[in-house]
């Protein structure tokens, strides 16, 4: 029952809808229940009369075939709109959790994976909407018809002999509730573990390349036999207790049978009642068989949906925007678009940013600290450094999608970010819709426009389709240097006024190189900037400063020149760049 | 069609004949012990009620076979439905089991051709489906046809007149079910093609979900999602409307029209056969017969649903696999040898013409060109991913289809662009399923890719998590892992496509240095973007648009006017020559 309060909102929405269709529901069940009644006096009839007039049986003829018709239509209103409330609801929730992880920030998809969300996105989400679909109806079924089906019982027949079929049912109650117990421990393990077959499904199918490639398919068969096994015992013990759902209802159904034919005999005896009232009583007996089972059916299936809607409430309330949501403050110099200041940022940070308060500085995992960045207008600024020196995280940091306490970070009030990831993070569908992400607005001259700054038409030209051509899952059709140049153009078209490449110009080659740095130099017009994390020494001296971050080294924020000057690493770096790519010249 | 699918799924349940026979023994048993409480009603009401004539003894010995047989039935269909749950926990195992052992059979083509989404869509929801399918629907609906059976047969052994009009019904209910099957079944497929749609899309923008926060697109996404959700709402609306229209309400309209019938042929009756218990018994026998249709109508749209779901699943299953090659093993460094090799991925559309190569043992080819050139097939081909489509690639004289498919890709490593981090430890992602090395050799191999440092700041070291979106990871990281990945499997060729791309100097160095370490003692095929790492190879291959232009030394390439010219001339005038 815990199921109603979880989706109470859902039916107070739509509460005239629901009214409608319990009273359309209500009203096809009376309906249902008058044919044995007629039956019954028309059983008592002949057995009175010892012959049979076709004619006296017309009028009961009329009257079935007209309760059959309005049956029909009642039932037939009332599941149209309880399914189709139900999936809206499905929809409505599927909606409101994408939204939620949309909203969310990245520490966020550490904690639930995005196998686990599309878990819940499918099969919780369609098990709630079976709750409010068949849930009903076996409500309806359950408890609406039966205790009909007690009252015509009472009223028209016998109440003693309804005082008797009900003697069982405290049983049937007490076991279903038991099973129930049993079930929702089961069925919240079942649904654990396909959590985890699903992750390792996704996991193997996600690094088909690697399994492949190294011909490692045993050791991915190893862990699914072993995710299989413990999936595979789950199931069972869930389908232990399911399986005593029917047995017992059947029984109970059957006990009540035997305690009224035999009540039911006596009263025949002292003529209290007449053999066609016994009959008809029998047949409203079967008429509560099904809404026995409706009522394990309804159990299951509301245990099914409740443990599902726990777990869809469990992600919509994980909603710790923590530092992220604090705003920036604004830099006191007009010109400056951005500032950082890094107090100290180490490894654990990534794991728990947004969210922990500032713990102890833990000094094996510092990534970098001391770092005082800002840009002006008309600025080209680089971060470089070695491999895992933090360059990726600054950008983040930098962007505001990461955010913990040591780092103070200010924005021009005015100024948008683009960013270009360092897997350039594209998505299915044609060019031009991806090029168009951040401007949906834009006009196809301008998303041209945009393709040519970042050096790809001529690329797009070769292709059949140009600007319609599909991208593939993640750009899987394009080559890396087409989707770095994509993702730069989709960055360029949103006409930020702060760009941040994270190793964007890396798949390029040098002569695509310079001339999207020269498109770059026109589109800042002097007054956007560029902060560009690059592991290209040979493009270090476009900038006009740099920020080198090495491990184990204080940061160094300074000029090209000045740092040729005054750090060998940076020299060592450059010279080796510049030697290896200029110095094969014609 | 949906039926042979049912029973493919059913032929898997043959694997199990003891279970099989023993869950159909025990349905048998219950469902006929079930028909015997009707009898012992009616002889009790005709006997005993209706002459108002009791015989204790008697009267307890009904009550006890009553009573024996309720209780005897039940206990037989609680076991019935356990040895059957066992039996479709086992079929769904298996099931669950061929598709991954298929999906890892799988040609890589099916893989650049399908997203991954779907496939996972299909081993994951769709099976799902099936299981729901085996274990609840087809289960009931076995038991179902089973009772209705039965009720019939002793309907006729009850009163033949009666149970003829109950008979007359059944081709309508039959009628019915086509009807609704008819129309349902196009629908469901639809149903399901846009869910699979759905998931392609959220499996995909979930892992990017930073990105659209930063082009402030969530709204629009969400907005899309609403949108293919709208059209399958539209759809499972209009299943929704079939349901309705064809499934319990026309039952309960039937029902109704049933009794009516029979109220007639009551009339048409002579009344000296009418006996009480003989309607007791029938109308009990009613309610049995309604019970299951009741259940195999309810089933219906469900069935139909998990059929659709079932097809998906037996898609992937009949979907070819890769052959895994000849009986040679590769275990030594062979002489590379393509030989007029012809390829296109796409009828008509040329990525590779009559190429002529060979690689030596030991020798470090470069190949170089512009993208599209083919230097990336190159590599998928000797990988074994995709097949030459005319022409043939010779390893030491032998055909490369004559290798065992694994030992061929365990023996070449491609170190790939886009390179690919699993859901495991460091030390996981290192062996991959090599079992020998200690961590000593995990180190040193580790110290060779110059990671050493960066694996000290792990707070876990080598049992430290690490996945493909894994921050503690940059893309040269991963690629320098791969390098270690390559060294740890004893590759004897060693293919690096593209691996210096993003790896800045120091690694880019340090990868320099090992392949001059390695040089001479495997083939490197290195499958280069910026010439200058590549120009001590022993031979650079120039390919322009799928032809190999030029092969040769750097320094005799140089002095040639051609594409290595060209190609120099364009990639390594420094960017500081252009921009103003």
């Amino acid at each position: 029952m815990e199921f109603i309060n979880q989706i109470g909102w859902f039916i107070k929405l739509h509460q005239w809808r629901y009214i409608s269709i319990f009273m359309a529901i209500v009203a096809a069940s009376v309906c249902s229940l008058i044919p044995p009644l007629l039956i019954a006096s028309l059983v008592d009839q002949l057995a009175k009369s010892q012959s049979v007039n076709l004619v006296d049986l017309w009028p009961t003829l009329a009257q079935l075939v007209a309760l059959a018709i309005s049956t029909y239509l009642l039932r037939f209103f009332w599941r149209y709109y309880l399914f189709g409330s139900a999936l809206e609801l499905e929809r409505s929730l599927m909606v409101q959790l994408y939204s939620h992880c949309c909203r969310m920030p990245g520490p966020f998809f550490q904690r639930h994976s995005s196998a686990k969300l599309l878990n819940h996105l499918n099969s919780d989400v369609n098990a709630v909407s079976q709750g409010v679909g068949n849930g009903v109806i076996f409500f309806v079924d359950a408890f609406v018809m039966s205790s009909l089906v007690l009252v015509v019982l009472a009223t028209q027949i016998s109440w003693l002999l309804t005082l008797v079929v009900l003697l069982p049912l405290p049983i049937l109650a007490l076991s279903i509730k038991r099973y129930g117990q049993q079930m929702q421990s089961r069925l919240e393990q079942s649904q654990y573990q396909l959590g985890l077959f699903y992750q390792q499904i996704q996991q193997t199918v996600n690094g088909i390349s690697v399994i492949k490639g190294h011909a490692c398919q045993g050791a991915s068969q190893q862990q699914f036999d072993h995710q299989l096994a413990q999936l595979t015992q789950a199931n069972i013990d869930q389908a232990r207790v399911e399986a005593k759902y029917e047995p017992t209802t059947a029984m109970v159904a059957a006990g009540s049978f035997f305690l009224t034919l035999s009540v039911g005999s006596v009263l025949v005896a002292q003529q209290q009642i007449t053999l066609g009232e016994l009959l008809a009583f029998n047949l409203y007996l079967g008429y509560l068989i099904w809404p026995m089972n409706a009522f394990g059916f309804l159990f299951s299936t509301l245990t099914m949906a409740s443990v599902s809607m726990k777990r869809i409430d469990q992600v919509l309330n994980d909603d710790q925007l923590g530092y992220a949501s604090q705003s920036p403050t604004v830099p006191t110099q007009q010109t400056t678009l951005i500032k950082l200041d890094v107090e100290y940022f180490s490894h654990h940070n990534h794991q728990v940013a947004n969210e922990d308060s500032f713990a102890e500085p833990d000094q094996a995992a510092l990534l970098f600290k001391d770092v005082h960045f800002s840009a002006q207008r008309g600025q080209i600024q680089a971060i470089v450094g070695p491999v895992a020196c933090g360059k990726s995280s600054l950008l983040r940091l930098l962007l505001g999608s990461s955010m913990i306490e040591s780092v103070q970070r200010s924005l021009h009030p005015d100024a948008n970010i683009a960013y270009v990831p360092q897997d350039c993070a594209l998505f299915t569908g044609t060019i031009r819709e991806n090029i168009a992400l951040g401007a949906p607005d834009a006009s196809f001259e301008q998303i041209k426009n945009a393709a040519s700054l970042a050096c790809l038409s001529k690329d797009i030209d070769t292709f059949e389709l140009g600007y319609d051509t599909q991208v593939g899952e993640h750009g899987s059709q394009l080559s890396g240097g087409q989707k770095q140049r994509l993702a730069i153009a989709r960055a360029l078209l949103t006409q930020a006024d702060i760009l941040l490449l994270d190793d964007s110009l890396s798949a390029l080659d040098n002569a695509t190189c310079s001339q999207l740095l020269f498109n770059l130099k026109c589109w800042m017009a002097g007054t956007k900037t560029v902060i560009l994390a690059s592991s290209r020494f040979d493009l270090l001296n476009h900038a006009d400063k740099i920020l080198l971050l090495r491990p184990e080294h204080l940061p160094l924020y300074l000029t090209h020149s000045e740092l040729l000057t005054r750090d060998n690493w940076y020299q060592q770096q450059y010279q080796h760049a510049s030697a290896t790519e200029g110095g094969i010249k014609p | 069609m949906n039926t042979s699918v049912i029973l493919r799924l059913l032929k898997y349940g043959l694997n199990h004949k003891a279970i099989l026979v023993q869950a159909s023994l025990l349905l048998l048993l219950a469902t006929g012990l079930d028909m015997l409480a009707p009898w012992l009603t009616m002889i009790y009401i005709d006997q005993f009620v209706a002459v108002d004539h009791y015989q204790v003894n008697t009267l307890v010995g009904i009550a006890v076979i009553y009573i024996g047989v309720i209780i005897g039935a039940n206990l037989l269909s609680y076991f019935q439905s356990l040895s059957y749950f066992d039996l479709s926990a086992k079929v769904i195992a298996e099931l669950r089991q061929a598709s991954f052992q298929h999906c890892l059979k799988l040609p890589m083509a099916y893989f650049h051709q399908h997203s991954n989404g779907e496939t996972i869509n299909r081993m994951t929801q769709d099976v799902e489906a099936v299981r729901h399918l085996f274990k609840n629907i087809i289960g009931r609906t076995i038991r179902d046809i089973f009772t209705v059976i039965a009720v019939i047969i002793s309907m006729l052994l009850l009163n033949v007149q009666l149970a003829l009009v109950c008979i007359a019904f059944i081709p309508v209910f039959i009628a019915v079910f086509v009807a609704y099957r008819h129309f349902s079944l196009p629908l469901h497929r639809k149903i399901k093609q846009q869910s699979a749609k759905i998931n392609g899309f959220l499996n995909e923008s979930l892992q990017q979900v930073l990105l659209l926060q930063v082009f402030n697109a969530q709204p629009r996404f969400i907005k899309r999602l609403n949108d293919k959700a709208q059209t399958n709402i539209a759809l499972s609306q209009r299943n929704v409307t079939l349901e309705a229209l064809l499934l319990r309400p026309m039952l309960e309209l039937l029902a109704i029209l049933m009794m009516a019938a029979l109220i007639l042929s009551l009339g048409a009756m002579p009344s000296n056969l009418l006996a009480f218990g003989l309607l007791f018994a029938f109308f009990a026998y009613l309610a049995r017969f309604f019970e299951p249709i009741i259940n195999l109508m309810q089933s219906q749209g469900e069935l139909l649903q998990a059929v659709a779901a079932a097809e998906r699943v037996f898609q992937l299953l009949d979907h070819d696999i890769e052959s895994s090659g000849g009986s040679l093993q590769l275990n030594h460094c062979p002489t590379i040898c393509f030989h007029q090799v012809s390829f296109a991925y796409v009828q008509g559309e040329p990525v590779l013409s009559n190429l002529d190569l060979t690689i030596a043992p030991g020798e470090f080819v470069a190949l170089v060109g512009p993208t599209g050139s083919g230097k990336s097939t190159i590599a998928q081909l000797l990988k074994g991913y995709y097949q030459a489509n005319s022409g043939h690639i010779q390893l030491d004289q032998h055909l490369i289809s004559h290798y065992q498919t694994d030992g061929l890709r365990k023996a070449i490593t491609l170190v790939d662009q886009k390179p690919f981090i699993m859901q495991a430890s460091v030390r996981q992602n290192l062996l991959l399923d090599l079992v020998h090395p200690d961590d000593a050799q995990l180190h040193h191999v580790l110290a060779q890719v110059e990671l050493a440092p960066w694996l000290a700041s792990l707070p876990q070291g080598l049992d430290t998590s690490i996945d493909n979106n894994s921050p503690l990871l940059t893309l040269g990281q991963k690629q320098l892992l791969c390098f270690a990945r390559a060294l740890l499997q004893n590759s004897s060729v060693i293919i690096l496509d593209e691996a210096s791309a993003s790896l800045d100097p120091a690694s880019e160095q340090a990868i320099q240095r090992v392949i001059a370490q390695l040089r001479g003692k495997v083939s490197l095929l290195v499958i280069a973007h910026k010439l200058s790492n590549i120009k001590m190879a022993d031979k650079i291959a120039v390919l322009q648009q799928g032809v190999l232009m030029q092969q040769g030394k750097h320094a005799d390439l140089v002095k040639n006017k051609g594409a290595y010219q060209q190609l120099l001339a364009s990639n390594d005038s420094p960017p500081s020559n252009i921009v103003a």
